[in-house]
């Protein structure tokens, strides 16, 4: 029987401006088809994890929405433009109200998780919205600074949790990917009793 | 289990370790106008990754009482398999021994008395620990290592009194097979998300209901969050234990389409029978809800053996299969001999 107890919802919000034209855009495709192998040998993950894809650069796209881990399929990513965070936020908002099926909607889901990858250098107002989140579903967003120009104090308004990913070169990304797979599993795993 | 996603379950023994629990149990308990079915399994969870069991049960006759206890160890408590048990087993032993013939008025600060009992023992098991580490000797052990949720429930005909720390469910049935929610779990907006015995300052006050029952359910999450909301989704549950040939009939036809699920083991695969609900209907060509509130279609449908009831239902929480449940699994089934 294929219908869901519980599912942990996963949702990458990527910046895909201007930053990221060329390998390191190269890097995060990849990085996504690691992240999905990797996740897909674990029966744990494959039984709960639905992911989402939400990228930004001069606006925001919903490339993927939140689908279970055997249906998932890469999205396409092309790079350029600016770096529209508040769109972004805003549109993982929505996905967030449409997705979750909270404990008053019958089911219980796991506590979402929320990586927020940015060169931390936002083209337009994204703090309301990130507020928003914040006071709905409580601390969800890890955020990742990405490459040089990254404004942590800037960051560490949208999360307590920063990851550093100081240069956007292949091994880092892969490395960032290869973290964001390990919380998701630690996340699986630690549920349950 | 289903397709390519069973094949990656493993089924790994527990750790050598002190207080180790048995893979799973299952226990049967007659008189007092009622009669108990109960049986927990180590979850597929905890079987992949080489974990104890950390939910327990206790049953048991009481004077003219029944009473149950179920506990659900934390599964980030390194000892919560230990307060579960000691929990139920402390539980049980101050209900019978303060209930004896006590009345019906007696019984809220009975289950109250209990479930402080429950938490001393929890401390005692503590103490006895006392100079234990966790965390490869990091740190030395809290209370909070032994984290479980505790639900209560003494029943006899016309009296139900119930307690509930934590999540899980405590669902009666009445005679017309409507299902109510007897507590109100304790949780989070999110699974995972709940209160503990060793946790709180407070204890939820106890719930007592006379409106007659048939049956009477005790289980955890493994298996309450599977049939949420607890109305509709209790009833779903006890048309799949009846299906299963958990709860009785007066007749069992066997008609239920079988799926065969395929469960790792110690000794290999398993191939356990299981009548779904939903795949009943679909070949009946109707709602799964319809269904479920027709016991004359569930008992034509229904496991047609002379198992007993304790073990279908053992059987039952091994096999039913649903994606994302992976939990241990407990289920106590009090059914009313006099409603």
């Amino acid at each position: 029987m294929d219908s869901y107890s519980r599912r942990m919802p996963v949702y990458l919000v990527l910046d895909t401006s201007a930053s990221m034209v060329g390998e390191p855009i190269e890097c995060v495709r990849q990085g996504i088809g690691a992240l999905l192998a990797d996740l897909r040998d674990d029966p744990q993950a494959m039984e709960t994890v639905w992911i989402g894809v939400i990228t930004f650069h001069s606006r925001a796209e919903r490339v993927a929405p939140l689908t279970s881990l055997d249906r998932f399929r890469s999205p396409r990513i092309e790079a350029g433009g600016q770096s529209a965070l508040g769109a972004a936020l805003t549109l993982l908002e929505e996905s967030l109200a449409e997705d979750l099926s909270r404990t008053n909607g019958g089911k219980r889901d796991w506590r979402p998780h929320v990586f927020v990858m940015t060169d931390g250098a936002p083209s337009d107002d994204w703090q309301p919205v990130a507020e928003r989140i914040k006071t709905r579903y409580g601390d969800i967003l890890v955020a990742c600074a990405a490459g040089t120009d990254a404004d942590h104090d800037l960051l560490a308004k949208l999360s307590p949790r920063i990851v550093d990913l100081s240069r956007l070169r292949p091994e880092d990304l892969r490395s960032f990917f290869q973290w964001v797979t390990a919380e998701i599993k630690q996340g699986v795993h630690g549920g349950g009793g | 289990m289903t397709g390519e996603r069973g094949a990656l379950w493993r089924w790994l023994p527990p750790p050598t370790a002190p207080d180790a629990t048995p893979e799973s149990a299952s226990l049967a308990v007659q008189g007092n106008g009622c009669r108990v079915a109960a049986a927990r399994i180590r979850g597929k969870q905890h079987r992949h990754n080489a974990v104890f069991c950390e939910d327990w049960f206790e049953a048991a006759a009481a004077g003219p009482w029944t009473i149950i206890a179920v506990a659900d160890g934390a599964g980030s408590r390194p000892l919560s398999r230990v307060g579960a048990r000691a929990s139920c087993q402390a539980a049980i032993r101050s209900l019978t021994e303060r209930l004896g013939n006590a009345g019906d008025g007696a019984l809220a600060d009975v289950l109250e008395a209990a479930a402080r009992d429950a938490r001393r023992a929890v401390e005692a098991a503590w103490a006895e620990r006392q100079g234990d580490t966790v965390g490869d000797g990091q740190r030395p052990l809290v209370l909070g290592d032994f984290g479980a949720t505790l639900l209560l429930a003494a029943y006899r005909p016309g009296c139900l009194g119930a307690l509930q720390i934590g999540d899980g469910a405590i669902l009666a049935a009445a005679p017309d097979d409507s299902v109510r929610a007897v507590t109100v779990p304790e949780g989070g907006d999110y699974a995972g998300e709940t209160e503990f015995l060793t946790d709180a300052d407070h204890l939820p006050p106890p719930v007592l209901d006379r409106a007659p029952i048939r049956h009477l359910l005790l289980t955890t999450d493994g298996i309450a969050d599977i049939f949420l909301p607890a109305e509709t989704g209790g009833q779903r549950l006890l048309a799949e234990l009846r299906l299963n040939g958990v709860i009785g009939g007066d007749t069992a036809g066997g008609e239920a389409p079988v799926t065969i699920e395929t469960i790792a083991g110690p000794e290999g695969e398993r191939a356990i029978p299981v009548r779904y609900l939903a795949a009943y209907a679909e070949a009946l060509g109707m709602p799964v809800e319809s269904l479920a509130a027709r016991s004359d279609l569930l008992n034509a449908g229904r496991r047609s053996d002379s198992t007993p009831p304790e073990v279908c239902l053992l059987e039952w929480l091994e096999g039913f299969t649903v994606r994302g449940a992976f939990d241990d699994r407990t289920l106590v089934l009090l059914t009313a001999v006099q409603p």
